[in-house]
């Protein structure tokens, strides 16, 4: 039975299209302005790597941010439900979560597989991947590279602030006191894991921790974290996906509690269509795309 | 076309038509001292002090009005900006209370307007006091607002009245309620004396004692209406209570208020006899703490739509206490004491709940451990305040107390009770969506645990 998860995050988004237990197609590409438009072109491009029609797909789950904007879905889900599934499954052993996405931060626990707590950061960019693409910019450095240079640091620049107006100002500071590039990466890497750790701390945190999002691909953040809490944190081969993967699994297990018919009435009212908010096609006009 | 200048509001719809009419209240304490204003009668600016200084001014023949539901109505229409933006201008920190900094802009406007009501204040705007009534109950950045607003009103006294709020083991000590009775009605004496220098007149014990037994009916009263919320499905949810409550809270000495609530006890009591809940689909009951979202209380209407979540208890603070037992009041003449003992009842009742889970403060904490229990609560909804440290510091506590000793989670979704610019309902959804799967997992917790609920 082939189910899919799509994933619209705020910056990033993914969806992953499965067969029982077996991921058939996985991808991967930034949200822009418009969901919908988007959420086709990914379903349709996700369908076609794995040669696949849309009405051989059972059902599907949107979760994340832009969730409500994926008209084909047959249901919605919380992304926090959806990371927690994702992670469980890759990694039973995990007790909690610390995902850094595009625009937030979320700390989640797990207990049996069940969601039993979780905190998300507040009106504030510290701790989200916004916060080092705005540092990116000022350091004149690829997102990629920030991780790998700051481990290079041997003396941290002191960051003390995490409003990202005012971290900018103090980086643009700690240049102009010579302070290499590498230490204020390594210096912003420790300012945010340290109020991603306030944050999550308020959980209780207990091991096995999984990092996943956007900030688990900068290894810079996650040694940091690792520093922070004090023990080795575990991190998916691709910690992107966890949502998506859980939207999936959660799925594959609805659809196996509805009868055929069920499925296929839920089957006939879909529609992949390119709609847009922008431009809403009537009927008998020319669909976009 | 016309320009619409109308301000968009997050009202909520209230479930109750008692509710709906609460409004009148609040109206009612502002159009009535400007109207007495104009007949020459002294008005007084009144924190809540939770009955302690109220009825002596009032039976002294002084109208009052109550800065704190003055900023929560600027809030609900939508119109404290303004003033808040004056006070932020004026000096003080955007992380001073709501209230006070509602009050404080407003103020300044009233000084600039020679002391006449601008033109356009929401609700008839507050009118000119004579006496500041400032009440160390519950928050330290009361002492410093109304001196604060010596600035704007140089000629007005300020009195403050004090209490002491003893923690859950001082409650216990020997003497313990005796010393703080005595201390508390030699406060009120000494109010007594300074209004009655003030106002050039005698207190009128005798009113004074008139209004107490009304009060404390109509706080019973009240009290009832509490109880019968306790029904499942809810038949009165949090966006009714904060309407329904400025009745008791603030004018319990009114007959009117008491007939108000003869009528609100029994459109809640029909509800319940016939099974019909405030909410057509309650499938979570959840409790609110401490002070709401005034801006945006339909939020809460919002939360029941989408997920079905009925508010069953809300807002230590704004309870009725239970009624005193008969043996407290028993021989108890000095209305001053009735009022003393009015107070510290109202502060230290949850004590005893407060020690059987071995927990503390009594006031902001405990309370909420026995309502869980009698209001079979699934979720607690803690709304931190980034302005008011009282309503705020216990809030972590509270959910991880109710977390572990009763096995009710909790959703943290911060706000302000004046200050619009801080609230995010959208991302106050995301959380309360996710929130609600623990809300089953602990649900299923419980029921494993041969919890009753």
């Amino acid at each position: 039975m082939f189910v899919a998860g799509i994933d619209i995050g705020s910056t990033i988004t993914k969806i992953v299209i499965s067969n029982g237990m077996e991921v058939r197609a996985a991808m991967i590409t930034p949200t822009g302005p418009e969901h919908r438009r988007l959420a086709f072109r990914v379903m349709d491009d996700a369908l076609a790597s794995c040669f696949l029609s849309f009405n051989e797909v059972e059902y599907i789950v949107a979760t994340g941010y832009g969730r409500i904007n994926v008209p084909f879905a047959d249901q919605q889900v919380t992304e926090i439900t959806c990371h927690m599934r994702g992670v469980h499954c890759l990694f039973p052993e995990v007790r909690t979560i610390i995902d850094i996405g595009g625009q937030d931060s979320k700390g989640i626990k797990i207990k049996d597989g069940k969601q039993v707590d979780f905190i998300m950061n507040d009106k504030c960019a510290a701790g989200t991947g916004r916060f080092f693409e705005v540092m990116t910019d000022v350091l004149g450095v690829k997102l990629e590279e920030i991780g790998p240079m700051s481990l290079k640091s041997e003396k941290p620049a002191s960051i003390s602030s995490l409003c990202t107006v005012f971290a900018e100002q103090e980086v643009y500071l700690r240049l102009s006191e010579g302070a290499s590039v590498e230490d204020i990466l390594a210096g912003l890497h420790k300012a945010n894991a340290s109020r991603i750790h306030s944050m999550i701390g308020k959980l209780r945190i207990e091991r096995e921790v999984a990092m996943t999002g956007g900030g688990a691909k900068n290894i810079g953040l996650v040694k940091a974290m690792e520093d922070r809490i004090g023990f080795p944190i575990v991190v998916p081969p691709e910690p992107l996906i966890t949502g998506a993967l859980g939207a999936a699994l959660i799925a594959r297990e609805v659809a196996a509690r509805l009868t055929p018919d069920q499925l296929r009435e839920k089957k006939e009212k879909r529609r992949l269509e390119a709609v847009t908010f922008f431009d809403d096609p009537k009927p008998g006009k020319e669909r976009l795309l | 076309m016309e320009k619409d200048n109308s301000v968009k509001t997050m009202k909520s719809a209230k479930t109750l038509k008692t509710a709906r009419e609460a409004g009148y209240f609040g109206k009612k304490m502002l159009t009535d001292a400007i109207k007495a204003q104009e007949e020459g009668h002294p008005i007084g600016w009144s924190m809540v002090s939770w009955w302690q200084g109220d009825f002596i001014a009032k039976a002294m023949g002084m109208h009052l009005v109550y800065p704190e539901n003055y900023g929560a109505f600027c809030a609900a229409v939508r119109q404290a900006e303004p003033y808040l933006e004056i006070a932020d201008s004026e000096g003080f920190p955007n992380n001073l209370c709501g209230y006070a900094r509602n009050c404080l802009g407003f103020a300044k406007c009233l000084r600039d307007n020679n002391y006449v009501i601008p033109e356009g204040a929401p609700g008839g705007g507050l009118a000119r006091p004579v006496l500041m009534l400032a009440s160390g109950c519950a928050c330290d950045a009361r002492y410093k607002w109304f001196q604060s607003l010596g600035r704007y009103l140089n000629d007005v006294p300020v009195w403050n009245l004090e209490m002491p709020q003893t923690g859950v083991k001082e409650y216990y000590l020997p003497g313990n309620k005796e010393k703080n009775l005595r201390f508390i009605v030699a406060e009120l004496r000494e109010f007594v004396k300074f209004m009655e220098n003030l106002l050039k007149k005698k207190l009128d014990y005798d009113k004074l004692h008139a209004m107490l037994d009304q009060a404390l009916k109509t706080l019973n009263l009240a009290w009832q209406v509490d109880l019968l919320r306790r029904a499942v499905p809810s038949p009165m949810v949090s966006q009714d209570f904060w309407s329904v409550m400025i009745p008791h809270f603030y004018l319990p000495d009114d007959p009117e208020a008491y007939s108000f609530y003869e009528r609100v006890y029994a459109e809640v009591k029909e509800k319940v006899d016939n099974g019909i809940g405030a909410i057509p689909n309650e499938k979570y009951r959840m409790m609110f703490s401490e002070l709401p979202p005034w801006h945006s209380i339909g939020f809460f209407d919002e939360l029941a739509k989408r997920y079905g979540i009925a508010m069953v208890m809300e807002s230590w603070n704004y309870h009725a206490p239970t009624p005193m037992a008969e043996e407290e009041l028993h021989g108890i003449n000095d209305p001053l004491e009735i009022i003393a003992r009015l107070t510290y009842h109202k502060w230290m009742e949850h004590n005893t709940v407060a020690r059987e889970f071995d927990t503390a403060p009594g006031f902001f904490n405990a309370a909420y451990l026995r309502w869980a229990q009698e209001y079979k609560a699934d979720g607690f909804f803690a709304h931190p305040l980034l302005s008011c440290r009282p309503a705020t510091y216990t809030l972590m506590h509270t959910r991880n107390s109710l977390e572990e000793k009763l096995k009710v989670p909790g959703v943290v979704v911060p706000g302000d009770i004046i200050d619009l610019r801080v609230f995010n309902s959208d991302e106050g959804f995301s959380k309360v969506e996710a929130f609600v799967e623990t809300m089953d997992h602990y649900r299923e917790l419980r029921k494993e645990a041969g919890m009753a609920w």
